[in-house]
């Protein structure tokens, strides 16, 4: 039973970006719903939903910088399969980044609960 | 073990031959083989293809003019419901499968899939399911309520028969055998590949399946779990849709298009998957973009989850959530867009070739693209909620459906067929087939926009003359006829290519994958000995490796115990990690296959004390399949050829069955997601709320955790005695004890529930309690199982993977038990806070 | 033709394309709900038109003329044709597509605009006017022209969809909920309307008409109107 140089946990690199994504879509959509369903404020709940939208793009910011430096800097000195999948999660990082700001962004300012 | 001395190329193929081969006659019912069920799944698919097209060719000689009396809406009805089902669930689905099981082992350099005896029962469940669905037409009651079955209309007041149970029962066989093929896709990519070829050095197309399928590991759970709470609507009362008594028709919704928009993706991967293969070899030139592709395909597997309420714009969802999901329905375009790209570049910059493949690949270009552009069209809310159920999106899903899977489809036919039958095509009937098809698609769909525009809605079974949609619905159905000649010529030059065509030696295409470095037509076993892949896999060369690997210069050139084997490698790096050890042929897959049909048929049928018996049966005939297969004794590393050793995959500790359970267990873990998602939905959303009665906590709830958890330890405790080289017998007795003892607590919870038909409230909870208790059950069939695989003597400290996937499962059905009572337990706080907010 | 006026060059294509008109067209809009989306149509359609064009054009560029391509970096293509022309369109698309949705909405009014609620069962609509005190249920819907109205919809029975499509795009009538669709039609007329989601047997024949009256006769025809 060898252990192996790159662990199958690398290959999470490459959908960790639109991970983040995706519980960011669904807590806004639920938390819409559910202000909508207890008559939450609409200022309040807009508020609500723009602070939550804040706090997951910096989230992903941030994974993306991380796989990004990962990728120029540790996984070069790995061999080769970490780098390769290193490079494919900093596409896919930035890629999940720029549909976080192009799915959330708009909506936030249309109408809350018509 | 010392190794045989080298056999003659010959010697060494009659030799894999005897053992990977499947006999003539009756034998063939034993076949396990993937090149053999990668071929049965393709024509079968073909044959459904054409059942779909003809009740096309109904629809459309109804429709061919106003007040036609063909036929009525009864009849109308379960037509196009059919034509829906047929080309989504029994064509389109198990073709890519039929491609994927065919070309993906040849791609990756192994001799077959992880679980061939899956991939068996997968066809067999794909038929019998099929011939159910079909022969329900025979009989008149097929289902009626179109394909996505929308509640309430699907459900026991206003579709009495048994017409939508058997859409219910026949689809969610179809759809559990497809994910059992997702799982074995994976796991077949993810660990059976040829030494050295590192994650990065993957074929495309097998990059495009692993997406693929892990989408349908995390899209097929919504729809199955959908699928089985209408049924237990129908059948029991219990009232998960019902608005009248705390159910409610979009929750429906939700679960089939979280299912039903991701389909659409996974049908077009291995479509685009296909084109990556075949472009650059026409190109003479790499892909270009390989990572960026890679990358393209990741986001629009996650987009496509994302916009699942796009389908949905008219029901009266608030602005800012159809704002997301219009963001990202139109978002989805950019890595499609990206590959479109890609895929023009490869030709700009290559020394293109045009062949007959590379037609059809230009009628996947031009159709799709229309087909895309419509689809940002609809992602527009206020244009959707104009063209929304109108023939404009019947127009727009055949563009993105014929262009974006059947022309890439017939491409890919055209570019493996000589790999399959060892022929090439000596009559040029392809390229008037093309042209008919081609202009007979675009005259039938191009102007049903404008029919949709014009207002003609979905689904009418016919329609006056004064609206103006007369000339055009003429058009599409007089263009339909030609579409359809289009395709018998297909059909005609495929058998003529198959009588007649002429024999070629390798390499027809100068391909630069693996898939073309053996012999054509591939043998059972597809290589004589496995490649060792040193630079990019897609820059192969397999006219040089074809003759050396036949010649058993590569790993495994030979036979030993009359195993199958291939080897097993690290998921990243690709280095060798074990020998896998294939089952022979066997009946036991049919068996098991038809037992399960006979569940289906009895539930249909509603007997339902038969359908126990029938699963038990099923169960009873998994339990033959541990028999046969497993490793008595404990061997070591074992040669592999080139002076290399590797452990055998039971003694190893990531083997693909360790996999499988993982990625099963992601996916079953998805269903319960969406039960918990739908029990809160209607707790926020559906009508008819609060419940007149409230679930609250029993003693024999309390009393579900303390049983899961002990039958969880009982499996931790029989794990750590068999890896302390001790006998686990007593300790796995104790656990079985442990769940019969859950079963009995869950299921004295669940009679302590108020009447689960009264509410939704309560059918939720139920339902919650009720997953609990099949996976005690299971917990139940792992524990024996681990039981009797030591008492057949496949299990030691070394090969302990039966008592490992026993605690996966225990721990597994703790956590989902856990998580179920915590729900329950909260319910009445959450509906009284929802309350008191109103 | 309204959509001239925002477009002025597409007035020509827009008459070739005559045809269009009829009494369930999309594309003969007599509201400003059913003009605007109108216009958002031709909007995406002769982008799409161009987009296809220069998709195709590259297509056949690239057989006709080999090499022509090579002065463009490989991923450059990609760049440039797969995310930069993409991303800049689409924003403005969904942009516009938003602004344009948001007006649509039935927003509350200073002046709450008349409600006919819209019941649909299997296979007919039921208007009914909780406005107009001892007004009947009609199989026809009665409007004021000229001004907007909210339109309640519910079913009794299954999903139906109501949908008139000169005026406004669909809503669905689900058992249970309650959804407005505000509506209005610029002129007095007939209006014919669909159930758009199909519903059963009867789906096809579940059709319902509009009649829109000048405002200060409107009252008055309602009263009249029962059966
Ligand atoms: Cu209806």
């Amino acid at each position: 039973m060898s252990r192996s140089d790159v662990p199958p946990l690398y290959l999470l690199l490459i959908p960790l970006g639109f991970v983040i994504w995706s519980i960011a879509f669904v807590t806004l959509y639920a938390a819409n719903a559910i202000g909508c369903a207890f008559g939450w404020d609409m200022g309040a709940q807009r508020m609500v939903l723009i602070a939550l939208a804040l706090g997951f793009l910096a989230l992903s910011t941030l994974a993306s910088f991380r796989i990004w430096r990962f990728w120029t800097g540790r996984a070069r000195h790995q061999p080769a399969p970490a780098a390769s999948l290193a490079q494919i999660g900093t596409y896919t990082a930035l890629s999940a980044l720029a549909a976080s700001l192009g799915t959330f962004v708009p909506g936030l300012a249309v109408s809350l609960c018509i | 073990m010392s190794e045989s001395p080298p056999l003659s190329p010959i010697r060494l193929h009659k030799a894999l031959e005897r053992i990977w081969g499947t006999g003539p006659g009756w034998q063939r019912l034993s076949a396990v083989n993937h090149t053999v069920l990668g071929k049965r799944f393709m024509l079968t698919a073909f044959v459904f293809f054409a059942i779909g097209g003809v009740l096309a060719m109904l629809i459309r000689a109804q429709l061919a003019s106003p007040h036609a009396a063909f036929v009525g809406p009864e009849i109308y009805n379960q037509l196009f419901s059919m034509h829906g089902t047929l080309m989504m669930f029994l064509f389109a689905i198990p073709m890519l499968e039929g491609l994927a099981i065919y070309l993906l082992p040849k791609m990756l350099g192994a001799r077959d899939m992880a679980f061939p005896r899956l991939t068996a029962y997968g066809y067999w469940c794909y038929l019998f399911g099929g011939i159910i669905i079909v022969a329900s037409m025979l009989f008149g009651v097929a289902p009626n309520s179109g394909w996505f079955m929308y509640t309430p209309l699907s459900s026991q007041p206003y579709t009495p028969g048994i017409n939508a149970d058997i859409w219910l029962l026949g689809v969610t066989f179809v759809e559990i055998s497809a994910l059992s093929a997702a799982i074995e896709i994976t796991v077949s990519i993810l660990k059976l590949r040829a030494p050295g070829m590192a994650l990065g050095r993957m074929p495309l197309f097998a990059w495009y399946m692993l997406v693929t399928a892990m989408m349908m590991v995390f899209g097929f759970p919504p729809l199955i779990l959908g699928s089985i709470l209408l049924e237990l609507e129908r059948a029991f009362g219990l009232p998960f849709f019902d608005p009248t008594r705390g159910g409610d028709a979009l929750l429906w919704q939700h679960l089939f298009w979280l299912f039903g928009h991701p389909e659409v993706y996974i049908i077009f991967l291995p479509a685009a998957g296909a084109l990556s293969t075949i472009i650059p070899v026409f190109a003479q030139r790499r892909i270009v973009g390989y990572h960026a592709i890679i990358a393209a395909i990741v986001a629009l597997a996650f987009l496509s989850f994302g916009l699942w309420v796009h389908h949905m714009f008219t029901v009266g969802i608030p602005h800012l959530a159809l704002a997301f999901f219009s963001a990202a329905s139109a978002l989805v375009a950019i890595p499609t867009a990206v590959q479109i790209f890609a895929w023009l570049a490869t030709l700009a910059h290559g020394r293109p070739r045009f062949e007959v493949p590379m037609l059809y690949v230009m009628g996947f270009f031009l159709v799709f693209v229309i087909g895309g552009l419509t689809g940002v069209m609809l992602a527009m809310v206020p244009f959707d909620q104009q063209a929304h159920d109108s023939y404009f999106v019947v127009a727009h899903l055949h563009y993105v459906l014929v262009g974006g899977f059947v022309f890439p489809m017939l491409a890919a036919a055209y570019y493996w067929l000589p790999h399959v039958t060892g022929r090439q095509s000596v009559h040029r009937i392809s390229v008037p087939a093309f042209w008919l098809i081609f202009i007979g698609f675009n005259l039938t769909f191009f102007m049903m926009h404008l029919t949709g525009l014009m207002g003609m809605p979905r689904r009418v079974y016919t329609y006056p003359s004064n609206f103006g949609w007369d000339w055009l619905n003429l058009l599409s159905s007089v263009s339909g006829f030609i579409l359809t000649m289009g395709f018998a010529l297909f059909a005609m030059d495929i058998v003529l290519h198959f009588r007649f065509g002429r024999r070629f030696r390798r390499n027809l295409w100068r391909a630069p994958t693996l898939d073309w470095a053996m012999p054509t037509r591939p043998t059972s076993y597809a290589f004589a000995s496995l490649p060792t892949v040193t630079g990019h896999a897609e820059e192969a060369d397999p006219d040089t490796l074809g003759p050396q690997l036949a010649g058993g210069q590569g790993y495994l050139g030979f036979v030993r115990k009359n195993r199958l084997e291939t080897l097993g490698v690290d998921m990243t790096t690709g280095r060798v990690e074990h020998v896998a050890i294939l089952p022979s042929p066997t009946y036991l897959p049919f068996i098991s296959g038809a037992l399960t049909t006979g569940v289906v048929l009895a539930m249909l049928f509603k007997f339902y004390i038969i359908a126990l018996l029938f699963a038990l049966a099923t169960f009873a005939s998994f339990l033959f399949w541990s028999r046969e297969k497993g490793e008595r004794e404990d061997c070591g590393p074992i040669a592999i050829g080139k002076g290399e050793t590797a452990p055998p995959d039971a003694e190893v500790s990531g083997p693909s069955a360790y996999w499988a359970m993982v990625i099963g267990l992601a996916a079953n873990g998805t269903g319960f997601a969406a039960l918990l998602f739908g029990a809160l939905y209607l707790w926020l959303v559906a009508p008819a709320w609060p419940p007149p009665q409230i679930v609250g906590p029993s003693l024999w709830l309390w009393l579900v955790l303390p049983a899961l958890g002990l039958a969880s330890l009982a499996s931790r405790w029989a794990q750590g005695t068999n890896a302390s080289g001790r006998d686990p017998r007593l300790q796995l007795s104790v656990g079985m004890g442990l769940d019969i003892a859950a079963l009995i607590v869950l299921s004295l919870a669940l009679a302590a529930l108020p009447d689960p038909t009264a509410h939704a409230h309560m059918a939720t909870m139920a339902a919650l309690l009720g997953y609990s208790w099949l996976h005690a059950a299971l917990g139940l069939f792992c524990g024996l199982n681990a039981l009797l695989r030591y008492r057949w003597g496949y299990v030691s400290a070394r090969r302990p993977l039966p008592l490992r996937l026993n605690l996966m499962w225990h721990d597994f059905t703790l956590v989902t038990g856990l998580l179920g009572v915590a729900l329950i337990l909260a319910m009445p706080g959450l509906i009284g806070a929802l309350e008191a907010a109103r | 033709m309204k959509r001239a006026r925002i477009l002025p060059p597409l007035a020509l294509a827009s008459a070739s394309l005559s045809a269009c008109a009829g009494p369930l067209s999309t594309l003969d809009p007599a509201g400003p709900s059913a003009d605007a989306v109108a216009n958002l149509w031709w909007v995406m359609f002769w982008a799409s038109v161009l987009l296809f064009l220069l998709v195709g054009g590259l297509w056949a560029l690239v057989w006709l003329r080999p090499g022509f391509g090579r002065s463009l970096a490989p991923m450059r293509w990609v760049v440039l044709g797969g995310l930069v022309m993409p991303g800049v369109l689409l924003t403005l698309l969904v942009g516009f597509a938003l602004y344009i949705g948001e007006r649509l909405l039935p927003h509350a009014l200073a002046d709450p605009p008349p409600r006919v609620s819209a019941h649909g069962i299997m296979w007919q609509w039921q208007f009914s006017y909780p406005d107009i005190a001892g007004a009947a249920t009609t199989p026809t819907l009665h409007i004021p022209a000229g001004a907007p109205v909210d339109i309640v919809v519910t079913s009794g029975d299954v999903v139906h969809s109501f949908w008139v499509p000169r005026l406004a795009g669909k809503i669905d009538a689900i058992p249970g909920h309650r959804n407005v669709i505000r509506i209005q039609a610029d002129r007095p007329g007939t209006y014919e309307g669909v159930c758009a989601e199909f519903c059963g047997d009867g789906h096809t024949t579940m059709r319902f008409r509009v009649e829109a009256h000048a405002p200060q006769d409107y009252r008055q025809a309602v009263l009249e109107a029962a059966p």
